[in-house]
């Protein structure tokens, strides 16, 4: 019962710096982009697969936020919410560009973290993690993202329905469905 | 053997956290004995877990510089709230001052305003009163001849539209 009650009145992380950015406080709202411009860039660097692209759509989910902090919804957490306005601006950028092209492959791999590992595994983990990254990078931009939320950043299922805009029940389907196309994709590129 | 289940389904049954129903024992026995479908659970867990390992991209060092540029650039960000009421007592404001420096002339605006509403409101009460008569002395034939009215004005809308859209080489479907 205890538990219930203390996770009831839990407060959501952030509370403080978005009120003090409502009145205006610059410093506080420059704290908010520091803590949450990692996620938010690398869901539009999974979308876009360009870094330049990605750096200036999160720039633009920054300023939209700070311009409508006065209708975030305290009871939701803050970075779902620039996430889920980073998310359309993203789709509006791709559907002008409507293009499927994995031209970008090589740009992005320059900037994805290397993995922390020991020496004598990093070439081929290198090698794994670069071919995962290829056949990532062939998936529809609702294949990568629904991946990446979930496997990359560890959202929970209900995290990603409220960033995306649908039914927790359909994220797992969806999940299953690109896990399914990804595995494909790496034996198909196996095979070659 | 039972043939193989659809993934989808096969998934579904791994997946879900709660609940043992029949048929989820079926899926999760086959899935155990055979070959083909735990081959294929196998390689899901293990792109689950590569993909587990995948991280987000550090964001470029100047990121947060630029957010912040455009930021100063950008209004302070008012609650809509204190907008709304920071309109509402603007139009009061101005609303009293109208007539307290308008004197007599928001007076005159006031009356003429009510008188029309009471002149109105007579023409509409007359009106209802009015039908209200004719539906209870005459209702079928009005309702026939108004039925035929609206018939007559459709068929001769739709004639004229048809007659224009062919007049305009437009073909139209029948």
């Amino acid at each position: 019962m205890g538990v219930f009650l203390a996770e009831g009145v839990q407060e959501l992380p952030h509370r403080a710096e978005v009120i003090a950015a409502r009145r205006g406080d610059r410093s506080a709202f420059e704290t908010l982009v520091r803590s949450v411009q990692r996620p938010v860039y690398g869901l539009c660097l999974r979308l876009l697969r360009t870094e330049a692209e990605a750096s200036e759509v999160t720039q633009e989910a920054f300023l939209r936020a700070y311009q409508h902090l006065g209708r975030y919804d305290d009871s939701k957490p803050f970075d779902l919410w620039v996430m889920a306005i980073a998310r359309n601006l993203c789709l509006d950028l791709l559907r002008r560009r409507s293009r499927v092209s994995t031209q970008d492959v090589d740009d992005m791999k320059d900037a994805l973290p290397s993995l922390q590992r020991s020496q004598e595994e990093v070439v081929i983990a290198h090698e794994e993690h670069l071919s995962l990254e290829s056949a990532l990078a062939t998936l529809s931009a609702d294949d990568r993202e629904v991946l990446a939320l979930y496997y990359v950043q560890r959202r929970t299922t209900k995290e990603i329905a409220s960033i995306v805009g649908v039914a927790p029940g359909t994220i797992m389907a969806r999940l299953f469905r690109a896990r399914e196309k990804l595995r494909k994709q790496m034996k198909t590129e196996d095979a070659s | 053997m039972s043939s193989c289940p659809s993934l989808e389904s096969l998934f579904e049954a791994l997946e879900a956290p709660h609940g043992q129903s029949a048929a989820k024992e079926d899926l999760l026995a086959h899935a155990k004995d055979c070959g083909a479908c735990s081959a294929i659970v196998e390689e899901h867990r293990q792109l689950e877990k590569d993909l587990f390992r995948l991280a987000d991209p550090l964001p470029p060092p100047d990121l947060v510089m630029k957010v912040m540029a455009r930021v100063s650039l950008a209004p302070v960000p008012r609650r809509e709230l204190k907008v709304g009421l920071a309109i509402l007592s603007a139009t009061v404001t101005a609303a009293v001052s109208a007539f307290v420096l308008g004197h007599g002339q928001v007076a005159a605006v006031g009356s003429s305003v009510a008188g029309s509403i009471v002149f109105w409101h007579g023409t509409a009460v007359g009106l209802s009163s009015a039908v209200g008569t004719v539906w209870r002395t005459a209702a079928v034939p009005m309702v026939t001849v108004m039925a035929g009215v609206l018939f007559a004005s459709l068929l001769s809308l739709r004639k004229l539209s048809g007659s224009e859209l062919s007049s305009k080489g437009v073909k139209v479907s029948a």
